[in-house]
């Protein structure tokens, strides 16, 4: 059994908004309430087994920040629609030996909630709560860590190794926080996939090209193609101007079915 | 004279030991060896197409 603590919480992204620096506390709870089922002549309430299951987050405290790309903005500027989230409880880094760390991801977070408090002698504070429309993964896996890349390249030296490939179809999650331009317009992110370790990893599912002069992107795509094999890496191909101090800070999970 | 490879779709592949990136259709033929027998049995390249050299033309001078 592994335990884990605050020192090991990789990062939470809402859309294209790292709130990772603004989070102090956090809850997250899955719940299949019961359904009442007690008919009339018996002595003690029944239930049948809850239908839906239901994905909240709802204790997240932390402070208020006026920045263009954090919580206040988030809360406030980001789409009523649905959004992209990916929770990384567990740790940020790249896969090590293939094996990928763990976080929770789903396409469906809607605002319901967003406090702002300030009290004498103490630092502005804000919290806000999330409700999920529809599926959320408890077990993506990052295949690139939310970090920085600069010139177009490949992570698949530090590949995920999913340990059988998949047949079934799946999700790729994508939260790009930050994005420096240079003279570039625009920027390209996919998942390779491929056969073995260290070979010859080949475009499986490429996410909407992101141009300038967007700060950031977040999206889910559906497996391009329901075969996946077990081996995957992320690329990221600039386009347009020249190569010099490009940048972008993004994550990208998936999850099998 | 060996014989070139393009990518069918975007690749990563390595070349003396590094990962380098290559578009779909571009030119692969740097690829370490030993990946080359895998990545053409899978499709994720394939022989370029040999190029016939335009024929030369000869001045005669009389």
């Amino acid at each position: 059994m592994s335990r884990f603590n605050s020192a090991n919480f990789g990062f939470l992204t809402i859309g294209p908004y790292n709130l990772t620096a603004v989070t102090n506390k956090l809850e997250d709870s899955i719940s299949r309430p019961a359904v009442e089922s007690t008919p009339y002549g018996v002595t003690a309430p029944e239930y049948l087994a809850g239908v839906l299951k239901r994905y909240e987050l709802t204790g997240q405290d932390g402070w208020y920040d006026d920045a263009t790309d954090s919580v206040n903005a988030a809360m406030v500027g980001m789409a009523a629609a649905e959004n992209v989230m990916i929770l990384a409880p567990y740790g940020n880094s790249a896969p090590v030996a293939g094996v990928g760390k763990t976080c929770i991801c789903t396409d469906g977070v809607l605002k319901t909630e967003y406090k702002r408090s300030g009290t004498v002698g103490d630092y502005h504070k804000a919290s806000f709560g999330v409700a999920v429309s529809g599926l959320v993964d408890q077990s993506a896996k990052l295949v690139h860590p939310l970090t920085a890349e600069g010139v177009t390249g490949t992570s698949a030296a530090a590949y995920l190794n999913w340990g059988a490939d998949g047949a079934a179809g799946g999700r790729v999650y994508l939260a790009c926080t930050s994005i420096t331009w240079g003279t570039r317009t625009g920027l390209t992110i996919a998942l390779q996939d491929c056969n073995t370790a260290g070979g010859v990893y080949a475009d499986h599912t490429t996410f909407t090209a992101i141009a300038s002069p967007a700060t950031g992107a977040s999206e889910m795509k559906a497996l391009a193609n329901a075969t996946i094999q077990q081996y995957m890496g992320v690329t990221w191909t600039w386009s347009g101007g020249d190569a010099g101090s490009e940048s972008a800070t993004f994550a990208v999970a998936v999850a099998f079915d | 004279m060996s014989k070139r490879y393009t990518a069918v779709t975007g690749l990563s592949y390595k070349s003396g030991g590094e990962y380098k990136l290559a578009a779909a259709g571009a030119d692969v033929s740097d690829m370490d060896p030993e990946q080359v027998d895998a990545a053409l049995k899978s499709g994720a390249i394939k022989e370029a197409a040999v190029q016939k050299a335009p024929p030369q033309k000869v001045e005669v001078s009389k």
